[in-house]
């Protein structure tokens, strides 16, 4: 899986590319660990191009989440094709992190000051 | 669709030169928060609440025909509790002509939070949003594009669980100051409880059926019926009624005014349903009176008072499962039980049954017998068994005269529990054509209960538990009927 | 109504790596589209094989996960596909040792666990899940069935 980030206004933007499952968990723990190190705290994942993630995906995002969460940053994921968003609903994480259509907007939104109701 | 009508004074030549140049865009936004509509779950768990169907149409299905009728083209459907039985019944909405796509919000997202979550989907369009949990009273023989796009103030509706309004474009929203409008050609109900749901659904039985697209055929004024729907001749039909697809309504029934019978349901004889809500996949007993409520498998619910009775008594209200899982774990075991049985059979047979073919006390007769309800034969060995005498007994106690059909039981021919051989005759062939899930077996559902043979509790247990038939349950009828038998 | 006593089946073998898995389960996606669009002739159901691909997928990580506890014998994992006109039946066998499948239970989601959400996924985009273990191999019989017409 190639994964490569970006910065803007601040957030780091984590493209990811290809297949998340139990071959990459160990790649994507090493990745996220290096940006945790630089002192990065707020993240979007842009999933625009997975085409598939399993339970051992989703579970180093939760690790990732956990580990963010915990240094008072947050993390949101972006443009999830159906096949992925299903497998979020499924494991009941769309109740715990944020999802966007699009980058851009989910990037924003660490900046906009949108109450609850 | 029929004609639509104009509402409102014609363009002028500079706004039709407008809209065709500017070509208005439209796309809906669908919010289902969880927080409107969390009161269906505790009457009707395994289902999203939008799903829940009035006039055998879902809620959401309500709303997604008036989207496309208003011109959208786009329509994204947001839950913060998904379901998915809602996708998999909408799909990518080619169904409808428009794309559906779905997105996610979180309990207590505001409008604005949720606009941004789908930013991607709401740019550069207008939109039609209907957020909250509600009922569209609206004409699909009405032109709701132009009052809603191009005429001030839009639409702007607002009830006490939801409210649906347009704006120009997705900044709008967070400006969007406009008292609600009453508009004569469309409002929403709110969907705060269920008898919201019955009243609502009486309404357009009684009056608005023409407004809407109610699956079935509309033949006639005050009738909508699915396909594959068979009426028993006895059967009284008292409009306004809508019957859904794979409905059978038998003998003596009295269906109406003001009764929406769901997909799969069958309407046992002598029962009456009037002003009340059959779900899908329901089973209604005989000779039982429903007025005023809403039946879903063993539940009966009461709308006025809220109040759900489960009942235990299958016989009288139960869910029809779909059983086309098992065939191959049926399969298997009705090979491995025939063979068993067979096997511990077999000595105990030929030894009684030489000493009774001495007495001349019990016939083996090759018997053409029915073995679906559309008249198909297969011939079996039936043992004429005499009771009467201790051998007879004796031969019966160990289920002997069902040796014969284990032969066909083994080839897979013949299930080994089912309903009752019936042979080929035409007063046999009469009863099973009121009986389409007939089935035979070596042995009978009725016997395992201990019911005698032409007796009414016969007829019951027979149908019952052919409606019913699961694996488990085959299996259970056939220990009780061999049990019954040794004792 | 025609019997089909007799099941197409064909077989993978492969030694219980994490790249293995994957091409495993990338296979039986494969293997269930095909299978959808022959018996449908239409398009192919994008639902019943990303089912399937989750379903093996997760068995087949388990394969190797457990396996990583082993450091004797010859490990193999082995997945069969077998077919017939209105199912797919997989079977994922391993050598590790047995485990209390059916005691599994569902994750508890409001803890949102880093893991154990395998056999759940399993349950949940499969028709019918067995377990066994017999001679030593684990065997997780998964059954998913062409949607059929309602009664």
């Amino acid at each position: 899986m190639k994964i490569t980030s970006t910065q803007d206004n601040g957030i780091t933007i984590i493209r990811l590319s290809g297949r998340f499952d139990a071959t990459v968990a160990d790649q994507f723990k090493e990745s996220v660990q290096q940006l945790c190190e630089k002192g990065l705290s707020n993240f979007v994942i842009d999933m625009s191009d997975v085409s598939y993630i399993d339970s051992s995906g989703l579970g180093s995002i939760i690790t990732f989440l956990r580990k963010i969460r915990l240094a008072k940053g947050d993390i949101k994921v972006a443009s999830l094709s159906d096949k992925v968003r299903s497998i979020f609903q499924l494991t009941r994480f769309h109740r715990v992190i944020e999802i966007f259509d699009n980058s851009e907007s989910a990037t924003l939104s660490f900046n906009t000051l949108h109450g609850k109701e | 669709m029929s004609q639509q009508k104009m509402l409102w004074p014609p363009l002028t030549v500079d706004q039709c030169r407008l809209r065709a140049r500017e070509k208005i865009d439209m796309k809906a936004l669908i919010l289902l928060k969880e927080k409107n509509c969390r009161w269906v779950r505790s009457f009707f768990p395994s289902r999203h609440p939008g799903m829940i169907t009035l006039c055998n149409n879902s809620i959401l299905e309500f709303m997604v025909d008036f989207a496309i009728l208003s011109g959208c083209t786009e329509i994204r459907m947001v839950m913060d509790e998904p379901g998915m039985d809602v996708e998999q019944f909408f799909k990518s909405g080619s169904r409808w002509g428009a794309r559906i796509s779905y997105g996610n919000s979180m309990d207590g997202d505001t409008l604005g939070h949720i606009l941004e979550k789908n930013h991607a989907f709401c740019k550069d369009t207008s939109l039609l949003i209907l957020d909250g949990f509600f009922f569209i009273n609206y004409d699909k023989s009405l032109d709701y594009s132009q009052l809603i796009s191009l005429n001030e103030p839009g639409i702007n509706l607002t009830c006490s669980t939801g409210s649906m309004f347009y704006v120009e474009d997705e900044a709008a929203v967070s400006s969007f100051t406009q008292d609600p409008v009453d508009c004569p050609e469309c409002s929403i109900s709110p969907l705060a409880t269920l008898d919201d749901l019955l009243q609502i659904s009486i309404r357009i039985m009684e009056s608005e059926q023409n407004h809407y697209v109610l699956p079935g055929y509309g033949s006639e004024e005050g009738m909508v019926i699915g396909s594959n729907v068979e009426i028993n001749p006895t059967a009284r039909i008292i409009k306004p009624v809508i019957l859904g697809n794979n409905v059978r309504i038998l003998g003596e029934t009295v269906v109406g005014p003001n009764a929406t019978i769901g997909n799969n349901v069958i309407i046992d004889s002598g029962s009456q349903v009037e002003q009340s809500i059959i779900m899908d996949g329901s089973y209604v007993g005989h000779h039982l009176t429903i007025k005023q409520k809403i039946v879903e498998g063993q539940r009966v619910i009461d709308p006025r008072y809220q109040k759900t009775l489960t009942v235990e008594d299958g016989f009288l209200f139960s869910k029809m499962e779909t059983n086309q899982s098992f065939s191959i774990v049926r399969t298997m075991i009705n090979l491995l039980v025939g063979l068993c049985l067979a096997g511990v059979q077999l000595i105990p047979y030929i030894l009684l049954g030489s000493i009774r073919k001495i007495q001349k006390d019990w016939s083996v007769k090759t018997t053409a017998c029915f073995m679906d309800s559309q008249g198909t034969t297969r011939t079996f060995d039936m043992v004429h068994n005499n009771l009467t005498t201790c051998t007879g007994k004796i031969f019966a106690a160990l289920s002997l005269d069902k040796f014969p059909l284990l032969g066909s039981v083994i080839k897979g021919k013949l299930r080994i529990v089912g309903n009752r051989l019936l042979e080929a005759t035409p007063k046999n062939r009469k009863q099973l054509h009121d009986f389409p899930e007939y089935i035979p077996g070596a042995f009978f559902y009725s016997e395992s209960d201990g019911f005698a043979p032409d007796s009414p509790e016969e007829e019951i247990s027979e149908r019952f538990y052919a409606v019913n038939r699961t694996v488990l349950k085959d299996a259970i009828m056939l220990l009780k009927a061999l049990i019954a038998r040794l004792t | 109504m025609v019997r089909n006593d007799i099941m197409d089946k064909m077989e993978l073998k492969f030694s219980p790596t994490l790249k293995n898995a994957q091409m495993g389960t990338i296979a039986a996606a494969k293997i269930a589209s095909a299978f959808y669009n022959l018996i449908k002739n239409d398009d192919p159901d994008q639902n019943f094989s990303t089912d399937v691909e989750l379903a093996v997928g997760e068995a087949c990580t388990n394969c190797v996960k457990y396996s990583e506890n082993l450091d004797t014998g010859d490990k193999t994992v082995i997945v069969t596909f077998e077919t017939d006109d209105e199912k797919l039946v997989i079977q994922v066998k391993d050598q590790n040792p047995e485990f209390d499948f059916h005691g599994v239970s569902v994750p508890d989601f409001s803890e949102v666990p880093e893991g154990g959400y395998g056999i759940f996924i399993i349950r949940e985009k499969m028709d019918l899940v067995t377990y066994m273990h017999t001679n030593g191999w684990n065997c997780v019989t998964m059954t998913k069935f062409i949607a059929s017409p309602i009664i």
